[in-house]
């Protein structure tokens, strides 16, 4: 995903345009198919249908904005877009790893093992 | 830039497999700011040349470039000087000695600050230097003297060290060979472009064994891709298959190799496939308290199957419990993934789109099969209570 920006160089007077990665990218339930899923032992598994964009090296639970991201090795950050109601806030605050599952053809094609990065200031947005 | 496909690699082997990555940013400065004067190839070559003869000796270079920060930048300055002379001399010279690099580089720039004190045959104040058996903290097997820099020519000073036989400079010839294997290159490419295993690797290379151990280990691999001349080729298929095992179990490794055991206790269960997994990581850190030996044998030879059971590993959690399906947006991918993973949660409690479960006991728990019947005859949303 490529946005065109207006940066300035050596030359002030002479505007470059250069290619820049979005920082942020668009939602995973956009691209793909995904279902979050937790069990009482704050267990958390993110089953998705096709491979991530990048390799991801953690994910991050925001409980005031009930957000999921995914962090990818460039810095990118992906998230969800599934909002996570306070009723799963309970079970998934305790957790600290995220398991995703790529099923696809009826088949476990890979996993994961993310560090989960929980974030709660108590100042609810969701 | 100058660096082809080949150099890369071999780059790649100076990072990781040798555990040099101050000396590979070096190489690639050099390649990066003289990439264009015409000796600038003649200088890559003689730097490969010396380099891939002596890994103690990268080792011990990169030490030095670690405790100098500011070593590198001075070393630069001196190339764009006078490449022959950074060639000839000083590199030669390094390599002989890499702790005399800090007073050679200083030297240098002094004559080159007092041009007119400048004595060509003693540009770097250079004499012959005898190596002691350890010259820096680096573990190292002792050295052949060196010769004086007039008579260190890559070319010929390769032979003599293959000669002297030593285990480090066996070990570099034989590295070469490995490097040759076909799908080496390939795999060294993944294993770089995946940052989790480069530094899995690392971290292997940190806890590294002595040359003699190195050498045994590669001879295994070389013994290994005879057996199995696609040995490298099915890895990099693997890696490409499954990047988010590779990782998983990398990161593991890396962030602290030598209590792989407990970190794997702690995120696997306690029988199944996980247990299996941890008996391939006891196989890799048996033998060697932790060294290079077993674990690079072991990162090559068990990753396929670590990859397997971590899966495995996985997959079994997801069995059992109490699911609560946070959210989705496709209601059939559930039930799949349960087939999938063959797991039968004992209860599953959908969250409808505003968060709510539904029915009278606000929790609506189905068996895997009605899940999957109301799957197939399109149910969506909440599901009733069974």
């Amino acid at each position: 995903m490529m946005s065109d920006i207006t940066i300035f160089e050596d030359d002030l007077f002479v505007p470059k345009v250069q290619k820049l990665p979005f920082a942020v990218l668009p939602p995973l339930v956009e691209s793909m198919k995904v279902t979050l899923v937790a069990n009482t032992e704050s267990k958390l598994w993110l089953i998705h249908d096709r491979p991530f964009n990048d390799i991801v090296v953690w994910a991050e639970y925001d409980i005031d904005s009930a957000s999921l991201s995914l962090i990818m090795s460039d810095g990118r950050v992906q998230p969800l877009g599934l909002t996570i109601h306070a009723t799963a806030r309970k079970v998934m605050r305790q957790t600290r790893q995220l398991f995703t599952m790529l099923v696809r053809d009826e088949q476990v094609k890979d996993t994961y093992i993310l560090p989960l990065l929980v974030r709660e200031t108590g100042y609810y947005k969701a | 830039m100058t660096l082809d496909a080949q150099d890369r690699t071999a780059l790649m082997g100076v990072r990781i497999l040798y555990g040099s990555p101050k000396v590979a940013d070096l190489i690639e400065s050099m390649d990066a700011r003289y990439g264009e004067l015409p000796a600038m190839k003649q200088v890559n070559e003689t730097f490969t040349g010396l380099a891939k003869g002596d890994p103690a000796k990268l080792k011990a270079l990169n030490a030095v470039l670690e405790k100098n920060p500011a070593l590198a930048g001075k070393i630069l300055d001196n190339l764009g000087r006078d490449p022959e002379a950074f060639r000839t001399k000083f590199l030669p010279a390094v390599f002989a000695n890499p702790e005399s690099a800090v007073t050679l580089v200083e030297q240098k720039q002094q004559t080159a600050a007092a041009p007119a004190k400048a004595a060509p045959s003693r540009e770097y104040g250079y004499e012959p230097i005898v190596l002691a058996a350890k010259t820096t903290g680096v573990d190292t097997a002792p050295a052949a003297p060196a010769q004086p820099a007039s008579a260190t020519a890559p070319s010929a000073a390769k032979p003599e060290a293959a000669k002297a036989g030593t285990a480090e400079t066996r070990l570099g010839e034989k590295m070469q060979l490995l490097v040759a294997t076909p799908g080496y290159n390939e795999l060294m490419d993944k294993v770089q472009k995946n940052p989790q295993l480069t530094d899995a690797m690392k971290a292997m290379m940190a806890s590294n064994g002595s040359p003699e151990e190195q050498e045994e280990v590669i001879d295994t691999l070389l013994q290994k891709t005879k057996e199995n001349p696609n040995l490298f080729k099915n890895l990099s298929k693997k890696l490409d298959e499954n990047p988010g095992a590779a990782s998983s179990i990398a990161s593991m490794i890396a962030s602290d190799p030598k209590n792989a055991l407990n970190m794997m206790s702690s995120v696997g269960s306690d029988d199944g496939p996980g247990a299996g997994m941890m008996g391939m990581f006891s196989q890799m850190f048996s033998g060697g308290a932790g060294g290079l030996g077993g674990m690079l044998s072991g990162l090559f030879e068990k990753l396929e199957g670590m990859l397997k059971s971590l899966m495995g590993m996985v997959t079994k959690m997801f069995d059992g419990g109490n699911h609560l399906v946070v959210g989705t947006n496709d209601p059939a991918q559930y039930p799949g993934a349960l087939n999938a993973a063959n797991a039968k949660p004992n209860s599953v409690t959908y969250l409808d789109a505003s968060g709510q479960t539904s029915g009278a006991q606000q929790v609506a728990t189905v068996t895997q099969n009605q899940a999957q019947e109301k799957a197939k005859a399109g149910v969506t949303g909440p599901q009733q209570p069974a």
